[in-house]
Parts: structure tokens; sequence; C-alpha cells
């Protein structure tokens, strides 16, 4: 108990101390507010503007949800696939590593395109991003299963059902969750980038228009929303994973 | 569930290489094992005892040879056979008593049915403490125990063990074949035992084979016909003991070195 208050406690101090010397520094060198506005100014227009900024994060935060739920979904769905059949590993493996060569950031344009100014498009975009983590993680997952243990199974004349639910998945279990904790940091990222290309809503639009007006601390507190966003969401995964695996807690 | 009762199980001319260089593993392995009886096999390690009960329950093929149980030829006896390999292979995410029933759920039992033979059976194994932990938090005599629990409550008419005592400090070795005894009476089934332990052997085989090493073959065949339990101490104990202890004698690294 101790000791994870005290792991707590030592990111916050450095965050703390980072905080006081952004505080200070503005007011030293005398940054105008319009390039970095000091953190006690950024949390004023957290405040100020929180009605506002609530239905934005709201947006993004169904985004990010939606588009990583269809990526995990996808992803589980692929990666069995691959990992349970040779002909689909062959053929579709090198397409999912090639997909990557191809930068999302790229076809955001096309995306906002084919699926409108709404949501659609960022869920999309997200899915996009966090469907390869999770993909080939699970391959990895499935494929990790200790020889040993099938064996085992196999003279229990476990048929090839059996032995996926009883060994393969729960073998798999740790590998998937790694990469759904990758998929989610990263999809905060995709639905950001969705909006800043082009939305009505969300806390990516909203930086933008705040950004072209020079409001700063606008930008910043929608910033922090974003990362509180990312944070918990991050925090909800390892706490599903947690549940899932309860023999990997110490 | 009712378990299917052991056919005499005959074993003759098997050989077996080795996948990677194709040398020999064991040939002319010859024997036959009575229904509901006990056969142990000793012999230096690495002669391919392990190997040999890798093709009976069929996770290898043997090179030539055959395998009979009751009238029928087989290729191995998968499907009549519960495995206890040297390694516990005890599933991390499973608790020791979900992983003792795992042969009992793999056929089919109810859930709560499974688990309640299993609890019976737990304080017989010293893990009634244990059964709601993951195998990680046991020591290893206590991850062989319910490796051994799960094995023996598959209910196969044939039961492999390998090395199932290795782990066992020598008083816990000594309370775990009482255990198995009157398990195995309760069963009825017939067991095929490696061990190095002489006293192991002789404590639970009505028959003990020694094996020649590199390539391994029936060296010597010996019947112990002794009433159980048996005393370590009885003469005809300590006599068949001292038989197979020069048996193994004639056997040192150096002469394996120079057959190989």
């Amino acid at each position: 108990m101790r000791r994870r208050f005290l792991n707590c406690l030592w990111p916050l101090a450095v965050l703390a101390g980072l905080l006081v010397f952004w505080e200070i520094g503005v007011a030293v060198w005398d940054m105008p507010h319009y390039i970095l506005p000091p953190p006690s100014r950024i949390a004023q227009a957290l405040l100020a503007h929180w009605p506002r900024l609530v239905p934005h994060a709201l947006t993004t935060c169904s985004e990010i949800v939606l588009g990583f739920g269809v990526a995990l979904a996808a992803g589980l769905f692929l990666g069995a696939g691959i990992a349970g059949s040779r002909i689909l590993e062959r053929a579709l493996l090198p397409l999912v590593i090639g997909s990557q060569t191809i930068p999302v950031f790229a076809i955001a344009p096309l995306l906002v395109l084919w699926f409108g100014y709404g949501i659609g498009s960022k869920v999309v975009m997200a899915a996009l991003i966090v469907f390869f983590p999770i993909t080939v993680s699970t391959v990895q997952g499935l494929k990790a299963a200790d020889r040993d243990l099938l064996d085992l199974l196999r003279v229990l004349e476990a048929g090839r059902w059996r032995i996926f639910w009883t060994v393969r998945v729960p073998q798999a279990l740790p590998h998937i969750f790694a990469g759904a904790k990758i998929g989610m940091a990263v999809s905060v990222i995709g639905a950001v980038i969705g909006e800043w290309v082009g939305a009505r809503q969300g806390l990516g639009y909203y930086m933008v228009q705040a950004n072209a007006q020079m409001q700063v601390d606008r930008v910043f507190a929608a910033i922090v929303l974003l990362s509180m966003i990312g944070v918990g969401l991050y925090a909800l995964v390892v706490l599903v994973e947690r549940w899932l695996t309860p023999w990997r807690r110490t | 569930m009712p378990m299917h009762p052991p056919e005499h199980i005959a074993v003759s001319g098997l050989a077996a290489r080795y996948v990677a260089d194709g040398s020999t593993v064991f040939s002319r392995m010859n024997f036959a094992l009575p229904p509901g009886q006990c056969l142990a096999l000793i012999g230096p390690s690495g002669c391919g005892k392990s190997t040999l009960l890798h093709v009976l329950a069929g996770l290898l093929s043997a090179h030539e040879g055959s395998v009979t149980y009751g009238p029928k030829p087989v290729s191995d006896l998968r499907g009549r056979v519960s495995y206890m390999q040297q390694k516990d292979l005890l599933l991390p995410w499973r608790t020791v008593e979900d992983n003792a029933a795992l042969g009992l759920l793999m056929q089919g039992v109810p859930k709560k049915t499974a688990r309640q033979t299993v609890r019976d059976h737990l304080p017989g194994f010293g893990l009634a403490e244990a059964a709601g932990s993951y195998p990680h938090h046991l020591s290893g005599g206590m991850r062989q125990r319910a490796a051994l629990l799960r094995t023996l409550l598959c209910r196969k008419p044939v039961i492999l063990l390998d090395e199932p005592f290795g782990a066992l400090d020598a008083i816990t070795r000594r309370a775990m074949h009482d255990q198995l005894l009157q398990v195995w009476r309760a069963l009825g089934a017939s067991i095929i035992l490696v061990t190095h332990d002489v006293d192991e052997a002789l404590i639970l085989a009505d028959t003990v084979l020694v094996l020649t090493p590199c390539p391994a073959r029936v060296q010597t065949s010996l019947v112990v016909d002794l009433p159980r339990p048996r005393q370590v101490t009885a003469p005809a104990f300590v006599e068949h003991k001292a038989f197979l202890l020069e048996q193994l004698d004639t056997w040192s690294p150096a002469t394996c070195a120079a057959v190989s």
C-alpha cells in the first residue's frame, strides 16, 4: 500500500516541479501569454470554458472509444484467423504489416471526404491506427502457447476449440492487453488528427479554432482535457486487464 | 463416470529415433503389462525413458515395433492414458483446484462435480490450503503433487508417470507413495512409472525393468512379488534392491560414451 502510494507520489511530484518551473519561467523571461501562457492561466481557462469544453470532450471521447472498440473487435477476429490458419497468415499478415507503411494521417483528408465531417471519419481514423497493434499482439499471443501445455490437452483428447479456450486464449491475454494499451494511447492521436483535418465538434476542432485566434490558453486547456481522457481510458484498460488476468496479480 | 477397466498392454520391438539427427533413442523395447499392474522403468538419465512414455501417449511416433492394447494392435495409447510429464504443466491461469480438475472437465464432467471430487482428494495430497492458489505461488513439491492429482483424476485405464516424485523431499515422497497406492487401488488402473529411485520402484511396482543406456533396451526384468504395503527393511525387499543396484552398476557414464 505504502509502495503504491509512493509510486503515485513520485511522478506527481515531478509534474508539480515542472509546473512550478514553467510558472516562474514564464514570469522571469516575460513570455507573452499568446505564445506560452503560465499553468495558472491555463487552469483559469479550463474553468472558465468548462461548459463549452465538455461537449467537445464528450465527442472526442466517444470517437476514441468507438474507434478503439471497432479496432479491438476487428483485430481480435483477424488475429485469431491469422494465428489459426496458415493460409490466412500467408495471405493477410504481409498486407496487415504492409498497410502500416501508409501513414494514416496522409489519408485523413480522404477519410473526411468519404465519411464526412461528423464522428464517422474520426472513428475510422482511430480504428485504423489501433487495429495494427491489436492484430499483431493477438497473433503473437495466440501463437505463444506452450507446446507442452498443448500436448497435455491433446493427451486429454481435448478438441481444437477446447484447446483454444483453455490454453491459447489465456496465454494470449497478456499479449493482447499489451497491444490494447498501446492501441488506447494511439487512439487519442487518431481522433484528434481526424478532427484537425475536418470536423464541427471535438477537442481537436476546438484546438484549431482557439489556435487560429491565438488563444493559446484555450489550446492548452483542450490538451489538458485530452490527456485526462487518454489517461482515464488507459487506466480503464489496465483495470479490465487486472480483472481478466487475476493470476498475474502479485 | 465409470472408467473402462484397463486391458493387457504388450509392447514388442518398439524403437524410436531422434528427429534431429536420426540417432536411436531406444530400440527393441519389449515388455508386457497385465491389467491393473504397475510397471516401473529404471535406468540412467537420458536413456530414453521419457521418450518411451511420449510414444505411448501418442505425442511422438515410434519408428518400428508394435503396441497392442487388449486384442487390438494400436499405434499408441492415446485416449486411454493420462500422462504426467516431468514438468508439472499446470496451467498458470487456473487455481490448483481447477488445474487438478482439468482431466475431469475435459471429459465433460460438470464443473461442480469435478471440483467436489478434487476437494475430496486435496487433503490427502497436502493441498487443502492451496486449493485457491495459482501455481506460481506454490513450491515445486506442491506443484508436482497437484500435477499428480490431476493425472490420477483423469480416470483413464492407463496412467503414465514420469518421475512423479522428483521434486519431493524424502518424507513427502513416502507419504505420496501411500497416497498413490491408495488412489491406485480405488482406480484399478495400469501404471507405467519412470523413476531413478530403486526404492520407489520396489515400493510401487509389480515388475521393474532395468534399461540400458544409449540406446535404451530392456536389460533385466524383475518381478516384485511382495505384499503391499512393502517394508523397505524386509529381507526380500533388500535382496531385490541389491540385485537392481548391481544391474544398474554394470553401466557407468564411461561405457555410455563408448557406446554412442
